[in-house]
């Protein structure tokens, strides 16, 4: 029993000597701030309508100079903007996500281009329709459960101190994945992105904003 | 060969074709052997049709073509029968034909429609003499440059 209870104090030991040599400070937590304001805005124009998206953040250094390591998750849930000369006129999606990013900052400017993994599990729902001039249109709803997505993010930032605690980071990004499952070709996939009229492989990208706490 | 780029492009070509199949109200085929009955329609109906515009055109055609008119009648994508009644200028006759309707995804297309023979005994109720429906689905099953084969959808033929 003794030995039992040593070599479970020795792996705490070296389990807690290894995770120091993981990160070190400082950490950042972070919440973008702007991929759901525009669908609220703009909610005729913009390419998601009404959508909700919480992406929050950790980011650490790790020993390693100049290298960090972000990890998130996101949740999203809204519509897909509406288009009547489609059959199937908008779509309805939620989805959870999350992704790690292996990041490099520059060392003259405060950028950072980091890659990481991407996994986002993600449901639609939709009505589509066939014209009926005669008898009528038929319409019909379809759900689409069995989504989930694997691949890549590339990235690249700008970080804006706003104060000693407070930061704000501009991002650029691009991601491909692939999907596993499905069936409809999805306009928007949460954690991914614009998708329109792609159906196994997604490509996407975009800019965002966001807002970075630093913990200690 | 010295330069096989066209070829290849053509069996690309080939290859890519895909029938994404009927995205819109179905039509069936009505063939009528009319023999030498001098029948002369007056009037096309179908129960629940919200437009009856397309029928006119189909009362003229079987008018002017002899002795075997074809005509070109939309189904209800809406319920799994649809009841037509043919005013001639002595009778009237009414036909119900049944289907089952399959709504499905296609990859690159998107959803599409087709019909399959129903499940019950007889696929038609009629007042004409005769009625013989045969049921082909309204995908083509092989592509090629000059059209392809199959697709034909239901076809009905009637002696009146």
């Amino acid at each position: 029993m003794k030995r039992l209870i040593l070599l479970v104090v020795m792996n705490l030991v070296w389990v807690r000597g290894n995770a120091q040599k993981i990160y070190s400070t400082p950490v950042y937590l972070g919440l973008d701030v702007v991929k759901g304001i525009p669908s609220y805005v703009f909610p005729d124009k913009y390419f998601i309508r009404n959508t909700m998206i919480i992406e929050p953040y950790v980011r650490f250094n790790t020993q390693k100079p100049r290298r960090s390591i972000l990890i998130g998750a996101g949740y999203a849930s809204g519509y897909s903007k509406a288009d009547t000369s489609r059959q199937i006129s908008n779509q309805k999606f939620s989805g959870v996500y999350f992704k790690v990013g292996f990041e490099k900052k520059n060392i003259r400017m405060p950028m950072s281009i980091g890659i990481g993994p991407i996994l986002s599990i993600a449901g639609f729902k939709a009505n589509y329709q066939f014209k009926g001039p005669t008898f009528g249109d038929y319409k019909a709803t379809f759900r689409d459960n069995k989504n989930l997505a694997i691949g890549a993010e590339g990235y690249m930032t700008y970080d804006l101190p706003l104060s000693e605690k407070f930061s704000l980071r501009f991002l650029g990004r691009a991601v491909v994945a692939a999907r596993t499952g499905g069936t409809i070709s999805p306009d928007y996939y949460p954690g991914i992105g614009y998708t329109r009229d792609l159906q196994k492989f997604l490509f996407s990208g975009g800019f965002t904003t966001q807002l970075f706490f630093r913990c200690k | 060969m010295k330069n096989p780029l066209p070829l290849l492009l053509l069996i690309l070509i080939l290859y890519g074709c895909l029938d994404c199949g009927p995205q819109k109200e179905l039509t069936v085929g009505i063939n009528f052997n009319r023999g030498k009955d001098t029948l002369q329609l007056k009037k096309i109906e179908a129960i629940g049709a919200q437009d009856q515009q397309i029928f006119k055109k189909q009362v003229e055609d079987f008018n002017t073509s002899k002795p075997f008119p074809d005509l070109s009648l939309p189904i209800s994508l809406n319920a799994d029968s649809t009841t037509y009644v043919f005013e001639f200028d002595n009778r009237v006759d009414t036909l119900t034909l049944f289907y089952q309707r399959d709504f499905h995804y296609k990859n690159n297309c998107g959803f599409v429609t087709d019909t399959k023979r129903p499940l019950r005994p007889y696929p038609s109720k009629s007042t004409f003499q005769e009625v013989d429906v045969n049921y082909e689905s309204y995908i083509k099953y092989k592509v090629t440059l000059t059209g392809g084969y199959g697709g034909g959808g239901i076809t009905v033929h009637i002696t009146p």
